[in-house]
């Protein structure tokens, strides 16, 4: 891939998570990946979809837009949540007239072009192009881990009854499995984390966060691995939170899977950001083979 | 729901408002003509489980124009926007989606909004994300600025164009 590629982060790495952000770029680094911060970061619009779909959308296709203006041709979103904003947002403005002149006109008062953008990429889809299973497994190390796989409501189903997000499903598992990681069917794997919820309803939010922790230990998995921050928000850091809202005791190890691929990939735990993970993961990586 | 009233009690109280359907309706990419009432959406839905909500019943409000009554309820608020509900409706029709619509109609006329949103609102006003920067901090509790893990400083920010722009988008909100 010649010169470097454009990338949002969104608002959960900018708030400190350091796990998804230090193990995303530690990962294309190690695969030769050149990354170039979009800038500057503001809203991707998934929060105030509930306040107004035209606001989010706009918020969205703008950050497509300042990408393109910068002579892009993609912009990678490697989180969940953006990525699927930015493909709900580009098949809105083409079902609804009213949400694309309201972008197309918002994005005029910063000389913006609705006309000219860059096409989204998810973190899963690059991967995939760029090194795929074969080129993960040849330059990498078998973890030799079984994991529960909590993909998230936003990656499975970016755009529903398409079966895209079952594709990206798959892809991942791929990635997965070509590190020695088995990511299996369990109870529970397609359920949603709360996260979307934790906003208007957190007492719920934390219940369903909980469930998902129970139901991994449930499946007799040993750890969790995910894709999105908002999930790692609800699952990783506010796990104490999750499992007194169902009266369960026992922590679940939590990864993202960049994380995973960068411990096979030989990078240390630090450059990983394994020390912000909240959750014990200190268990499975001294079991880990590397 | 307003004295515990369910929401059918609240639907025999008032009548149609075609005007306000085909508002909602023209925010909508497939309107919710086109459900068959079949309960796929509901027998899937993460908060039906925990709160009893029934996207099925949303929808069929909609489709007989009770729109006023959705946009006055607590029940659309309890959504997990899962997504769920769009991913098994054979019709293609998306609950959440109305949902959302719902939501914004509710916020446009100033009623309850839950706090977490307009914390978020605030937030994007004053440093254009939902979540302003913030230290990582580690298992010990220690916080570290991105210099200290070698990340390099990233700018954020909405520019005053595009918060005036946003700000006209939000209107009421």
């Amino acid at each position: 891939m010649p010169g470097s590629l454009p990338v949002f982060w969104g608002c959960r790495a900018l708030a400190g998570d350091a796990s998804f952000e230090m193990s995303v770029r530690g990962v294309l680094r190690a695969l030769g990946l050149s990354l170039e911060d979009l800038s500057p970061q503001a809203c991707c619009g998934e929060p105030i979809r509930s306040l107004s779909i035209t606001a989010s959308c706009y918020l969205s296709i703008r950050l497509l837009a300042l990408a393109a203006s910068g002579g892009h041709e993609e912009l990678l979103i490697p989180c969940s949540k953006g990525y699927y904003m930015a493909r709900w947002s580009l098949d809105l403005m083409s079902d609804s007239r009213e949400v694309y002149e309201g972008v197309s006109r918002a994005l005029s008062s910063e000389g913006l072009d609705v006309g000219s953008l860059a096409r989204p990429l998810s973190l899963v889809d690059l991967l995939y192009r760029e090194a795929g299973p074969e080129g993960l497994a040849s330059s990498s190390e078998e973890l030799g881990l079984e994991v529960a796989l909590h993909p998230g409501c936003y990656l499975l189903r970016v755009r529903p009854g398409t079966g895209e997000g079952l594709d990206e499903l798959g892809r991942l598992r791929e990635l997965l499995g070509a590190v020695g990681v088995r990511a299996p069917y369990y109870p529970g794997m397609l359920d949603c984390c709360g996260g979307s919820l934790s906003t208007t309803r957190p007492d719920a939010a934390a219940t369903l966060a909980g469930s998902k922790l129970k139901a991994v230990r449930g499946a007799g998995l040993r750890c969790l691995v995910l894709a999105c921050p908002g999930c790692f928000e609800m699952l990783d850091k506010r796990q104490e939170e999750a499992l007194k809202a169902v009266g369960a005791r026992e922590p679940v190890p939590v990864f993202y899977f960049t994380q995973l691929l960068g411990l096979a990939l030989g990078l240390g735990e630090e450059e990983l950001g394994l020390q912000f993970n909240s959750s014990p993961v200190s268990e499975i990586l001294s079991g880990v083979s590397r | 729901m307003p004295g515990g009233a369910s929401m059918t009690d609240l639907m025999t109280m008032a009548k149609p408002d075609e005007a306000l359907r085909r508002k909602i309706s023209s925010r909508l990419a497939r309107w919710p003509d086109f459900c068959l009432q079949c309960g796929r959406c509901t027998s899937g839905c993460t908060a039906f489980r925990l709160l009893e909500l029934k996207p099925h019943e949303i929808v069929g409000s909609a489709r007989m124009g009770f729109v006023e009554e959705l946009v006055s309820s607590r029940a659309i608020w309890d959504c997990a926007l899962c997504l769920k509900c769009a991913e098994r409706c054979p019709q293609e029709v998306s609950p959440a989606e109305l949902i959302l619509v719902l939501r914004n109609e509710a916020v446009s006329r100033g009623l309850e909004v839950p706090e977490g949103l307009r914390n978020i609102l605030m937030s994007l006003m004053e440093v254009g994300l939902a979540f302003g920067p913030r230290k990582a901090m580690d298992r010990s509790g220690r916080t570290y600025g991105r210099d200290e893990l070698g990340l390099p400083e990233v700018r954020t920010g909405l520019s005053e164009g595009a918060l005036m722009a946003l700000m006209e988008l939000l209107g009421g909100a």
